[in-house]
């Protein structure tokens, strides 16, 4: 993304607004699909990411790569979005959740493709979903997380073990199907 | 200590299957976005895409006007004088520079050997300045003098010098009678000339005779007889024979043939510190705010002028200049912890949420940012009242096109000077730059890994504002001049994009120049 078309989209003309978006469209909508519960609430929240981009297009201080920072944006959307659906954060304690240390568990050469990964995200609960997203996907460390949504650094690692503890049993049963 | 080094397969498996992954979005939600976003038509550069053409349209039918008028000057005082020579007979002389433009009446022979003073005086080439002493009335002309009358109403032919040998009184008769020969040469002379209708002509005059005079004395010849002059001509006479010594200088021209003139000027000026913004309330925070004036820095402006002389103290200016301004404030937000609104993340103690609200000359500004306690230890009370001292930084470089009434007064050397008129300022560059946001409350800091988010509206492209100085002009000859003069300038009311009002403070500053005039 050059300056001058940075420039272009800041003073609001569509035809660059709209290559903009065309460029971005799919990887920021496959964010979306992964932090929403649905595709219906996924294309909410990627139409107000893009909204905001081009509302905010001016912080952008060209530091760092801009997809970057527009993955930020569209990620701070879908918190948001989040939190006003009301979705609130499960923060159930790690006691008494018996997890098996799966580490060495054989890798999942013959799993489906990313669609249905996503559909795999999409069941579970939102605050797993949250966390999983973060940390393995955005990179984000526990301490982070806990900074982000409001939440403890335990917390953000029980949510993680019991995400991952989702996804293994689904994944497990659909290939099993 | 988290081990995110521990590589984990299902991470990684998805990690690699979702990292580059995209999906396609409905065929519509570019539509939904472009509804959402604000209509191009309301940017500020299209409103100026718009207006700049009528500005420059403007400036150009004001120059095209000040030049129809000098025309149109030139042309009426063309006529006007045409009108004036044509009405004037040569019999009515108005003042006195006509009546030596005058032509004379014709001269009449002397008959007899009686050679009035002056003319002797004349006649043998002493001074002529004794000719002034010629009263018209001791030789008044008798009443059947036909040239006695110079009404309009009766014009008199003119008549050939020599005829008017026979009408000339006893009084007017040459004490010494010419000699043959000279009568004869008077006799067959050609009446008198027709003087120049110039100014000059009186110089002319005598600047003829007189070596003449000489010539005839020196030759042996008898003298001339007198001629009858007027006595106005014989006053002015006096001129070439003080020559230079007494006589007054050439008269410099007050003022330029053309009346334009081109000028560089230099400005510095002062603006003072931006006025106090106006606190305003988004998540029901009660916000105080102080503005901190800092050392101003001044406003250099540069440009050129173009002036055409109205009249004899007025003109019209109208130039284009540039002008760069850098204005650094601070400002203090006091408020309560509890007055923000509650945000995730912050350990135990929640993040509060709060906004500056600013407005400065250069456009309003809205920044939001997070706080939360410094020690997860050490809960903060509702109550406890914040100051977070926040500096920003304004960077303006204006495109200025003063268009300027001016005025000025005396003469000679040193001039007073005056202009006032309207400057249309056009943003060539307009930043705000959040400098520092720093919280003077130890037990509350900026969230961390939270930047504030500073949404940046600028005024409009374009505004208006006035300008009025008054200083002294000095003029180093014909074409060269330099002015300095005190200033004082601002804008009136201007608005940033979205239509709020924006503060207006006057500045201060001096000016120095140096024209150039044909």
């Amino acid at each position: 993304m050059s300056s001058a078309e940075i420039e272009a989209c800041l003073r609001g003309e569509r035809s660059a607004q709209r290559a903009l978006y065309e460029r971005y469209k799919g990887r920021m909508f496959a964010v979306c699909l992964r932090y929403a519960g649905s595709r219906a609430e996924a294309e909410d929240i990627c139409q107000e990411g893009f909204v905001r981009v081009f509302r905010d297009l001016g912080q952008y201080d060209g530091r760092g790569p801009f997809e970057g920072w527009m993955r930020k944006v569209f990620v701070n959307t879908a918190l948001q979005h989040l939190e006003k659906q009301r979705r609130r954060i499960q923060t159930d304690s790690l006691d008494g959740l018996d997890v098996a240390d799966d580490a060495e568990a054989s890798p999942f050469e013959d799993a489906p493709p990313a669609e249905q990964l996503i559909q795999l995200l999409q069941q579970l609960p939102p605050g797993f979903r949250t966390v999983f997203n973060l940390y393995v996907l955005e990179g984000y460390t526990h301490s982070e997380i806990a900074d982000i949504l409001g939440i403890s650094v335990g917390t953000s690692k029980s949510q993680l073990l019991r995400a991952k503890v989702h996804l293994r049993r689904l994944l497990e049963k659909s290939l099993v199907e | 200590m988290e081990r995110k080094d521990i590589r984990d397969p299902l991470e990684d498996y998805f990690r690699r299957t979702l990292d580059d992954h995209e999906a396609a979005p409905p065929a519509d939600l570019w539509g939904r976005v472009e509804a959402d976003l604000p209509p191009p038509a309301a940017s500020p550069r299209s409103w100026w895409a718009v207006h700049r053409f009528a500005f420059v349209a403007g400036a150009i039918a004001t120059l095209l006007l000040l030049a129809l008028l000098d025309a149109a000057g030139r042309l009426y005082r063309q006529r006007a004088t045409e009108r004036t020579d044509a009405a004037k007979t040569p019999e009515q002389p108005a003042t006195l520079t006509e009546k030596l433009a005058a032509p004379l009446p014709p001269v009449p022979l002397p008959r007899s050997g009686v050679q009035q003073p002056a003319a002797k005086a004349l006649n043998h080439g002493s001074s002529p300045v004794n000719a002034g002493t010629y009263d018209r009335q001791q030789h008044a002309l008798p009443a059947e003098y036909p040239a006695a009358s110079r009404s309009k109403a009766a014009p008199i032919p003119p008549l050939p010098w020599h005829e008017h040998a026979a009408v000339l009184p006893p009084v007017h008769a040459l004490q010494e009678t010419p000699a043959p020969a000279e009568k004869a040469r008077n006799q067959a002379a050609p009446p008198a000339p027709q003087r120049p209708s110039s100014e000059a002509s009186a110089d002319v005059l005598l600047a003829e005779e007189a070596p003449l005079a000489g010539a005839l004395a020196a030759s042996g010849e008898p003298a001339l007889p007198v001629r009858a002059i007027p006595s106005f001509v014989a006053m002015v006479d006096v001129r070439p024979a003080l020559g230079t010594l007494l006589a007054p200088a050439p008269i410099r021209p007050a003022r330029l043939p053309s009346g334009w003139s081109i000028g560089l000027y230099a400005s510095c000026i002062q603006a003072p510190s931006a006025t106090a913004p106006v606190a305003q309330s988004r998540f029901a925070q009660r916000m105080l705010f102080v503005s901190i004036p800092q050392p101003a820095r001044p406003a250099w402006e540069g440009g050129l002028r173009v002036r055409k002389r109205i009249g004899l103290r007025w003109g019209l200016e109208a130039g284009l200049s540039y002008s760069e301004h850098v204005r650094s404030t601070a400002y203090i937000s006091r408020f309560h912890f509890g007055d923000g609104r509650p945000t995730p993340g912050g350990g135990h103690a929640p993040r509060r949420e709060y906004a500056h609200y600013l407005n400065t000359p250069g456009g309003t500004a809205t920044v939001d940012f997070r706080m939360e306690p410094a020690k997860d230890s050490d809960p903060i009370p509702q109550g406890e009242i914040i100051r977070v001292r926040a500096t920003f930084t304004e960077h303006t470089s204006l495109l200025r096109i003063p268009i300027l009434a001016s005025c000025s007064v005396g003469s000679g050397h040193l001039l007073g000077m005056a202009r006032v008129g309207v400057v249309a300022d056009i943003f060539l560059k307009n930043d705000l730059q959040l400098s520092s946001l720093i919280s003077e409350n130890a037990r509350v800091r900026l969230a961390t890994g939270m930047r504030p988010a500073v949404q940046w509206t600028p005024a409009r492209d374009m505004s208006f504002g006035y300008w009025l100085s008054a200083g002294a002009v000095y003029r180093l000859n014909r074409h060269i001049a330099l002015s300095v003069e005190p200033v004082l300038t601002g804008r009136f009311l201007h608005r940033d994009a979205q239509g709020q009002p924006l503060p207006t403070p006057a500045a201060f500053g001096g000016q120095v120049g140096v024209w150039y005039g044909w």
